[in-house]
């Protein structure tokens, strides 16, 4: 009777296992990784480097609702600044020499935040109001210092 | 002492027999929570899946892991202190590193390595003090240095394939908290069980642990990296 009660709760337990990741499966996962090359004349390109420990953007500013292009000159981009995040786009991505480029539209206005994937290289990007207009918003850094010790390249970071 | 007797175990009336059970409770009782919040409240929020359901689920699965152990450790009570030592330092380091990893991925790495240390520091602690001051220490050290690790871990992997370095850390963390299940098993044949535990104990645990879990990934502080 308790082998088979047992096996009944192992058998419950996989159940369980299975339909939680059918579910996390079948959800819709979100894509933010996602890198679009268009031929739009239009585009507004960034060229993304590091310098002293900080993420250089020229230029540092665009225009809200137009596409914007890094193109990030991934020779002055040492150890995990190759692995930007943008938290207030959802971007996350690594640059590596032969995938150099990605594409986002801006959908809002303000001073955001640019770091590296373990937040120890930092930038900002303006995005200017659609009419050029410098919006007062401003993300807040950051009160947390860098994961992996000041700025300078500690622990295996700086490459 | 072979890993089949232990085997056998599993499907016996002793402490290890209520091993399989434990597990089932643990993963019902979480994930009953789980879907009476998602109903209730986290239907709505914004890609509540994509951004938070693969390390819910996982930490969940750890939890289910994790807590067996403890129940099993819990029934013998006392041990030699070598044997409090590993279970201690075993304890508190995957329970410190697993909910670490999971709630680093998701709310950066000082809330993680926070969370990760106290659950860490709270099991280690607890399973090896059965065992002598020794096995006490060994919880806290190892409970601290899972946490850190953890987080640290998963914040350093966030851009390289993070989601299948979770499945791994899982799976190795899973194989050795079997191995401590059987150690306990082979270190236990000439003590009696002195202390059970009722089936509210894994239920109530299971319950606060993945209701804290998912206010901290979902509602909770987060560093920068992730604002």
């Amino acid at each position: 009777m308790i082998i088979k009660k047992n096996a009944l709760y192992g058998i419950g337990t996989i159940l369980i296992v299975i339909i939680g990741i059918a579910f996390l499966s079948l959800s819709s996962s979100k894509i933010i990784n996602s890198q679009v090359i268009s031929n739009n004349q239009d585009v507004q390109i960034i060229k993304l480097s590091v310098k002293n420990g900080q993420y250089i953007l020229e230029p540092s500013k665009v225009k809200k609702d137009a596409l914007v292009r890094f193109v990030a000159d991934i020779n002055n981009m040492p150890g995990c600044s190759k692995s930007i995040r943008m938290p207030a786009f959802e971007i996350s991505k690594t640059f590596t020499s032969n995938d150099n480029i990605f594409e986002f539209t801006p959908d809002k206005a303000g001073t955001f935040n640019i770091a590296c994937s373990m937040n120890m290289y930092k930038g900002t990007l303006t995005v200017l109001e659609s009419n050029g207009a410098k919006s007062n918003y401003v993300e807040q850094k950051s009160s947390a210092g860098s994961t992996c010790g000041a700025g300078g390249g500690g622990c295996g970071c700086g490459g | 002492m072979t890993l089949k007797e232990f085997r056998k175990s599993l499907n016996g009336k002793e402490v290890e027999g209520e091993i399989i059970k434990t597990i089932f409770l643990s993963l019902l009782t979480s994930f009953i929570t789980l879907g009476i919040l998602y109903y209730l409240k986290l239907k709505y929020v914004s890609d509540f899946i994509p951004k938070y359901g693969f390390a819910l689920f996982f930490a969940i699965l750890s939890y289910s892991f994790i807590l067996p152990a403890i129940r099993q450790v819990r029934a013998y009570k006392e041990f030699p202190c070598m044997s409090g030592m590993m279970i201690g330092m075993t304890l508190g380091m995957i329970a410190g590193f697993l909910p670490g990893f999971f709630i680093g991925s998701t709310n950066g790495m000082f809330y993680g390595s926070i969370f990760g240390m106290a659950i860490g520091i709270l099991f280690g602690t607890w399973a090896g003090s059965c065992c002598g001051v020794m096995g006490f220490m060994e919880g806290i050290m190892a409970g601290f240095m899972g946490g850190i690790m953890g987080a640290m871990t998963s914040v350093m992997m966030l851009n390289d394939n993070l989601k299948f370095a979770g499945i791994i850390v899982f799976i190795i963390s899973g194989v050795i908290l079997i191995g401590l299940k059987y150690m306990v098993f082979a270190e236990s044949r000439t003590l009696k069980r002195k202390h059970k535990d009722s089936e509210m104990f894994i239920i109530s645990w299971s319950f606060i642990l993945t209701i804290i879990t998912t206010w901290l990934m979902v509602f909770g502080p987060r560093s920068g990296l992730f604002s």
